[in-house]
């Protein structure tokens, strides 16, 4: 078949006109905002359990003054206040009294775990007794 | 007294409230945009005392942890150089003693306890036993004790 050179011009133009409508046309967008959420339920963890206050060998009477002092660790959410507080500033052991006290009355939680220290103090000189026990059981406390 | 709105806002007076203060701050002195800032500031002040005490009563999370405290009294009545010692045997009137340190002190020919009297008793060279008697039930006990 053979056709008008005039007539394959034009739909030869037409063609190439068709054909650039979508490259020159501006691409369509939309959009929508959404959120992203969640409830922190924030949260102290005592990480490193304290260990036994221990005063050691104590001689009656003739002992001088003990200091001792066992360390644990708090880890917290981060920015999170917090305080601590034992069950008692002391008590007695084998006859013998004692004072305990924390190195800080609370702090702010940073994601990683904080060091503290139970300080403990016992008196030198004292007779103590033989009949009473030797260990008592304290408890730490961590109020957020 | 200057001007005055529902609120009787007395300026100068040194009784003004808190909420007043605030609005004499925020440059109010349009009556109804008094009213409106005196209004908001109640608002705000009521939401803080509301919020305040909830934080007071709401419960605080706690955790906890145990710990001991311990003490190991020394009563200081043990004589320096006081050992415990095992009986290994009696034979008549032999008796042989196991002390620590593999030293073992023979202690011969000791007083039957029911014909000597307490009391010490040399029994052999540089060797010196006390001894009791101790009667328990039906049995007598011969208590002894080994220097060296």
């Amino acid at each position: 078949m053979k056709y008008p050179h005039k007539f394959l011009t034009s739909a030869a133009t037409a063609a190439m006109f068709v054909a650039a409508m979508p490259m020159a046309q501006a691409a369509g967008s939309t959009s929508a905002p959404f959120n992203v959420t969640v409830t922190l339920n924030s949260a102290c963890s005592i990480s490193t359990a304290p260990g036994d206050v221990a005063f050691g060998a104590y001689t009656a009477i003739t002992n001088g003054v003990v200091n001792v002092s066992s360390s644990y660790g708090v880890t917290c959410t981060n920015n999170l206040p917090f305080t601590m507080a034992l069950d008692a500033p002391g008590g007695s052991v084998a006859g013998l009294t004692y004072t305990v006290a924390l190195s800080a009355a609370g702090g702010t939680g940073s994601g990683i775990e904080q060091t503290y220290q139970i300080n403990g103090v016992m008196a030198g000189g004292q007779a103590g007794d033989v009949a009473a026990a030797a260990t008592q059981g304290r408890t730490l406390t961590i109020s957020y | 007294m200057g001007d005055s709105g529902i609120f009787d806002y007395v300026q100068g007076d040194a009784r003004v409230s808190d909420q007043q203060a605030i609005c004499d701050r925020m440059n109010e002195p349009a009556f109804l945009s008094r009213i409106a800032c005196e209004t908001k500031a109640v608002m705000g002040l009521g939401l803080a005392v509301v919020l305040g005490v909830w934080a007071l009563t709401s419960d605080a999370a706690q955790t906890g942890a145990a710990f001991r405290v311990t003490v190991n009294l020394q009563t200081g009545l043990e004589p320096p150089g006081t050992e415990f010692c095992t009986l290994i045997g009696a034979f008549a009137a032999s008796v042989t003693v196991s002390c620590p340190a593999d030293r073992v002190r023979f202690v011969t020919h000791p007083p039957l306890a029911d014909q000597l009297p307490s009391g010490e008793s040399n029994v052999e060279a540089g060797i010196v036993t006390s001894w009791r008697q101790i009667r328990v039930g039906d049995k007598d006990y011969l208590e002894m004790t080994v220097r060296w």
